[in-house]
């Protein structure tokens, strides 16, 4: 017969009915010989039952009426676009075109609309960089690798970056005539990725017409900055 | 199942119609549809609500959570290709979105008093609507209480399950991990309650 060990894991999925007909047979074999596993089946019942009852409390129409508005202004692209406090996720967005609003610089500091600063995984731009340009990120899609090669993706990855944002830097000319302005190192972030098993590749636009974008960076959870270098005047 | 949860072939038929609604209201939303935007904000408006209520604890918290998840349901319906059903898909963003705005009001609230009283309804005139008993009023905070002190997984997978009516199955969907996880976290939560309920459910 089955031991205590053997049933536990199941004893909440008997309760609630959600066992295969072989395993609660197994189950109810057990506890029909077993005080204390039947009590903890009935001590998952009863706290069900209570859960059952349990209620939020409702929702006045008007203000089911004012979110209703919101999201028809977001949707007719009317009102200033909201900087949300929570974050797109790439498991939460399928595959995902994400869409995070024009950052003020104040927002680059603080990507929360009213919260502290969570940590970067990369190094803010100096103080001395010309004036924070405003990033749109248009697009961040994160290819899912196979977790097993997940280490050799990430060394590859991070080797990658390197290069590309060198050789970026390299090729950056100042403009033929006027004072050249520096590359700038703008945060756009944090954009979470999926997770710490993922390989990400980010692909970033955007459409500040005084920059250019040279490379995105981030790490695997997250694009955390760009790197754009001043546009030639023609754009 | 427990608690109305779904049964056999009429209540499997009533969800794939379900489905196949929101399918038909998700590409008249890709087209910039106003009104289907309007019928599938009221089709599960009530249930984002009651996820976010439930990992949250407060109303106004959990309305500005449903507000954001259908910003984030605006912002990449484009991309949505229907692989998860669209009430799945909306589920997951909700309890993401919900555990990602806890995150963030812990850190904005310095002190747990803070967070206690967001427990209390701040609309007099909606509480005033609620009729309820005293009774009630006191289990519900005592839930409330009671599962602001699961861990965050376990609380998601037994809201999920438990409080919204999922099956495993859509759980392991929602939250992205298999069904033997789902029953460890279910079972695990609702021990948790009970012994933090003692009091309350004898």
């Amino acid at each position: 017969m089955a031991t205590c060990d053997d049933v536990r894991p199941l004893l909440g999925a008997f309760a609630d009915k959600a066992l295969s007909p072989l395993e609660a047979e197994a189950v109810a074999a057990h506890i029909e010989q077993c005080g204390r596993c039947r009590q903890t089946v009935r001590d998952q019942q009863r706290v069900q039952h209570v859960l059952d009852s349990f209620q939020p409390p409702p929702v006045p129409e008007h203000r089911w009426e004012q979110v209703g508005k919101r999201l028809r202004a977001e949707l007719e692209g009317r009102g200033e676009r909201t900087v949300l406090k929570t974050r797109p996720r790439i498991e939460t967005l399928e595959p995902t075109p994400v869409s995070t609003p024009s950052l003020r610089p104040e927002e680059m500091a603080t990507p929360f609309a009213r919260g502290p600063e969570p940590p970067r995984s990369l190094p803010r731009a100096p103080s001395t960089t010309v004036r924070p340009p405003s990033v749109t990120v248009l697009r961040v899609h994160a290819a899912r690798g196979r977790e097993a090669f997940g280490w050799v993706a990430h060394v590859v990855g991070a080797v990658a970056a390197s290069i590309i944002i060198a050789l970026g830097i390299l090729s950056v000319t100042p403009p033929p005539a006027g004072p050249a302005a520096p590359p700038a190192m703008a945060t756009v972030g944090p954009i979470a990725l999926a997770g710490p098993q993922d390989v990400s590749i980010l692909e970033v636009e955007m459409t500040d017409p005084g920059y250019n974008l040279v490379v995105a960076a981030g790490d695997a959870n997250e694009v955390a900055a760009v790197l754009v270098v001043p546009s030639r005047g023609d754009g | 199942m427990v608690g109305g949860r779904r049964q056999g072939d009429a209540a499997d038929e009533a969800a794939q119609r379900e489905a196949r609604r929101d399918a038909e209201l998700v590409e008249r939303l890709k087209k910039g549809d106003a009104k289907a935007l309007d019928e599938l904000f009221r089709h599960h408006r009530e249930a984002a609500y009651g996820i976010a209520y439930r990992l949250l604890g407060s109303r106004d918290d959990a309305l500005d959570v449903v507000q954001e998840s259908f910003i984030h349901v605006l912002r990449g319906i484009q991309a949505f290709r229907g692989q998860s059903s669209f009430r799945t898909w909306l589920y997951r963003i909700v309890t993401h979105a919900a555990l990602d705005y806890r995150r963030w009001r812990a850190l904005r609230t310095a002190d747990s008093l803070d967070a206690e009283a967001a427990l209390e309804p701040a609309d007099p005139a909606a509480q005033r609507a609620v009729e309820e008993g005293a009774a009630d009023r006191d289990l519900r905070a005592a839930i409330d209480k009671a599962l602001a002190n699961v861990s965050e997984k376990n609380r998601a997978a037994l809201v999920l399950f438990a409080i919204e009516g999922l099956s495993y199955k859509e759980v392991a969907d929602v939250l992205g991990i298999s069904i033997g996880t789902v029953m460890s976290r279910i079972f695990n939560a609702r021990q948790r309650l009970r012994e933090l309920l003692a009091s309350e459910i004898g």
